[in-house]
């Protein structure tokens, strides 16, 4: 993945990308981009966001970079169909095995939250999408983390997401729990957690995923998925904090 | 109509048709797998019936057969004549 940056104030743009998406800067020796995204900041730019086409533009440096992220994750995922299991999920990692737990979810379900809540101190993979290859091994998304800039507000900041004391992730990430996520906003109680049959799960988890269709059997890919980490489970709760013993309680179990 | 992946469990399954996933009973799916070709409705019922054994009383295998395969019809994977 390529970001191209132009316009008369483009060292600024490059400057805040570099700071908020620093966990997902390619080495400096890796010049094979399978997509690219283009940005134009300049002062006499139209604000304009082509998700499909990777090209945004515009001279309000938040906004940019909120739209940015859309593109880049956009573009991301499309370079990727065909090879990887796509999973709408929060994922977070034990930071002494790798072992990754896969949050999965909607939007509006609220996973930056989830990151922001469980994950200080703990392997950042992603608030967006976790991607595992055919040996269940995920690949690490670290993106900005989007914050509502204001309750109610369509308009979100880009931010580094160390600022949440999160840990940058271990190169090595096994995949070791799908946990599909129900929050209810009126639930009360100590979240619930229900094992999910692997034909439900499959079919539960096949909305929150991207481009699964163009995967070689893809429901068969599935099935192996969520039969290697020993099943699916499913949670029910209110809150993202009263997660916290169960995560780790999932980390620990695939070390 | 051909699926383009599926799963069977316990005689249940997922199907993949145009990108839906559609979960199917342990009678959708032996159906489904029994209309490979065209078949006849009391045959389809004949077949149901010695694998799941006779509905209960005051129900209509024939019936209950039809509205199977209009569920199934309903969702794309068979075609009736």
């Amino acid at each position: 993945m390529e970001v191209r940056v132009d316009g008369n104030r483009a060292a600024e743009a490059v400057a805040e990308i570099e700071r908020v998406w620093h966990l997902c800067a390619a080495p400096d020796d890796d010049d094979n981009f399978d997509a690219v995204v283009r940005m134009t900041f300049d002062d006499a730019s139209a604000d304009l966001a082509d998700i499909d086409a990777g090209v945004v533009q515009g001279r309000s440096l938040p906004n940019l970079m909120q739209v940015l992220t859309q593109a880049v994750t956009r573009a991301a995922i499309d370079a990727q169909k065909g090879h990887l299991v796509m999973l709408h999920a929060a994922g977070i990692q034990c930071p002494d095995t790798g072992a990754v737990v896969a949050l999965v979810g909607p939007g509006g379900t609220g996973k930056t939250t989830l990151i922001r809540t469980l994950g200080p101190g703990k392997g950042y993979i992603t608030d967006e999408t976790v991607a595992v290859t055919a040996d269940d091994i995920v690949l690490p998304y670290p993106k900005p983390l989007s914050v509502r800039r204001e309750p109610g507000s369509m308009w979100k900041d880009e931010t580094d997401p160390l600022e949440f004391g999160v840990l940058p992730p271990l190169r090595s990430a096994p995949l070791a729990a799908v946990v599909l996520l129900d929050r209810q906003d009126g639930y009360a109680g100590p979240p619930a957690v229900e094992p999910v049959d692997t034909l439900d799960a499959i079919a539960a988890l096949t909305p929150e995923t991207s481009h699964l269709p163009e995967l070689e059997k893809p429901l068969q890919r599935m099935a192996a998925l969520c039969d290697n980490v020993g099943g699916v489970m499913r949670v029910t709760y209110a809150e993202a904090e009263h997660l916290a013993p169960l995560v780790h309680g999932w980390l620990g179990a695939g070390s | 109509m051909p699926v383009q992946d599926e799963v069977i469990r316990d005689g249940e399954s997922v199907v993949l048709l145009d990108r839906q996933v559609i979960r199917l009973s342990a009678i959708g799916t032996t159906l489904l797998e029994l209309t490979g070709d065209w078949r006849e409705l009391e045959e389809l019922t004949v077949d149901l019936t010695d694998r799941f054994g006779q509905p209960p009383a005051g129900f209509d295998a024939t019936a209950m057969t039809e509205a199977a395969l209009q569920a199934l019809h309903g969702q794309g994977l068979v075609e009736l004549g």
